[in-house]
């Protein structure tokens, strides 16, 4: 039986019979059986005194006396890199007298020490001058250009890319609204153009009438017939009149 | 040819001195060879791995300015070839599962054949923890305790300060030590593998 497990049964206040051995062959805990046995008997008289100074030196002590598996995980990390202070010697020593998975883990880290490095093999291939070393280099080298754009996991990775690109920036691009505000600015620009338009018709109109008008004879009627035709052509050309129907027109 | 300093010896092998590349071959052949080793576990793949190294030695000895030592500087090189090796034997199942085949090359066999057993059991849990290190640990874990790189050495090599270099290792070795842990409760519970039952059985066939 351990000492942690003999605290555990004086706490309980119910010693059985192992533990009645454990305390005749470990003065420590004999001591701290005592001491819980006069403590019992002063709280049962006199209320609740302060317990005994060396009841609680150990009650203390008990916590430092010991650690639990993952520190002594980390301990044992520390001692590879060198001898641990006593205290933490100690705490861990504790640990691993009660901790039979912490021994073997302590032993397999062990084997890091002992390990053999390994024999060389040379490779058959393996050049040992120069010339070769080179030539292997520059084959190897050649073999990675050729199969460069040839390898079709390049273009994998780039349609991962570019789906990847998609996915990332769709929300910030936006797409509806950049569509609708390009689409917005297209009407406005085709606006301003028809007014243009329809300004310059205006003037051309004027100016076909009055030079009409400033023709004679038969220059006047070929010149008035030609810009009749004319006038006709561009007239209604960039005005927003509204359609009719053929039948309708009268 | 006669011992020359690092900085000359790859001078020498950059000319294409044959010599001068033996003497790097004989001077770094086994610590390559060990820890591309410690990254495969196996003995092909660590042969093919010591070569590409020294091919990529081969075609970078005119970057080499003497700065770091040129052991330090080859494994250094030799670093993102064994990553890869190592990444890839990540993906495969044997990885998890160290054969006996492994680890053989690196125990010292001894007269008993129970503490040879015991050994070979504690060497397979100690690489099966290892392999669930993140990589960042594990490679530090390699090249210090089974490589033995100085810690300037690794630092050097990774490209990382000292002090990350030792944090880094010690976290390493702990987390190495919780996962042995962990194996050793599974492995320990009523009906799995016990390494000193398994020791004592070989003792008795063997005796």
């Amino acid at each position: 039986m351990s000492c942690d497990f003999l605290e555990r049964h004086f706490t309980a206040g119910d010693p059985p019979g192992a533990v009645e051995e454990h305390r005749a062959s470990c003065p420590e805990c004999a001591a701290l059986s005592r001491d819980l046995v006069r403590l019992a008997a002063i709280e049962s008289g006199l209320g609740r005194p302060d317990p005994a100074a060396a009841l609680v030196a150990r009650w203390r002590a008990i916590p430092g006396r010991t650690v639990d598996c993952d520190t002594a995980s980390e301990l044992a990390a520390l001692a590879m890199e060198g001898p641990l202070p006593d205290r933490d010697r100690v705490r861990r020593q504790g640990h691993l007298d009660r901790c039979a998975d912490c021994r073997e883990t302590a032993a397999v880290l062990g084997t890091l020490g002992s390990l053999e490095a390994p024999i060389p093999t040379i490779r058959p291939g393996m050049p040992t001058r120069t010339a070769p070393v080179a030539s292997l280099s520059t084959a190897r080298a050649a073999r990675a250009r050729s199969a460069s754009w040839s390898d079709p996991r390049l273009y994998a990775a780039a349609a991962c890319l570019l789906a990847g690109f998609f996915a990332l920036f769709a929300n910030t691009l936006d797409f509806r609204t950049t569509t609708q505000a390009l689409g917005r600015q297209a009407r406005v620009h085709w606006a301003e153009a028809s007014d243009r338009f329809q300004i310059w018709e205006e003037g051309a109109s004027r100016t076909l009438v009055a030079t009409r008008e400033s023709l004679t004879g038969y220059t006047k009627a070929v010149g008035a017939i030609a810009l009749s035709a004319a006038g006709r052509a561009t007239e209604g050309l960039f005005r927003n009149e509204p359609k009719t129907e053929k039948g309708s027109k009268s | 040819m006669t011992e020359i300093d690092d900085h000359t010896l790859a001078a020498a092998c950059r000319t294409g001195d044959d010599g001068a590349w033996g003497q790097l071959l004989d001077r770094y052949g086994r610590r390559v060879y060990g820890i591309a080793y410690h990254f495969t576990l196996r003995k092909e793949d660590a042969e093919e791995l010591s070569q590409e190294i020294f091919l990529k030695v081969f075609e970078n000895l005119h970057r080499y300015d003497g700065r770091y030592a040129l052991g330090a500087w080859i494994v250094s090189l030799a670093r993102n070839l064994c990553i890869d090796q190592y990444r890839r034997r990540k993906r495969e199942k044997s990885f998890v599962h160290v054969t006996d085949d492994s680890v053989m090359p690196l125990l010292s066999a001894t007269d008993d054949p129970a503490k040879n057993a015991l050994q070979k059991e504690r060497t397979k849990l100690l690489f099966e923890a290892i392999a669930e290190l993140p990589e960042e640990l594990s490679e530090i874990l390699i090249l210090r305790d089974l490589d033995g790189l100085a810690y300037e050495e690794i630092a050097a090599a990774l490209e990382l300060p000292d002090g990350t270099v030792k944090s880094r290792l010690f976290r390493a070795r702990a987390e190495t030590a919780k996962i042995i842990r962990r194996k050793t409760e599974t492995r320990n519970r009523p009906g799995g593998w016990k390494p000193g039952v398994m020791a004592m059985a070989i003792a008795a066939v063997a005796s």
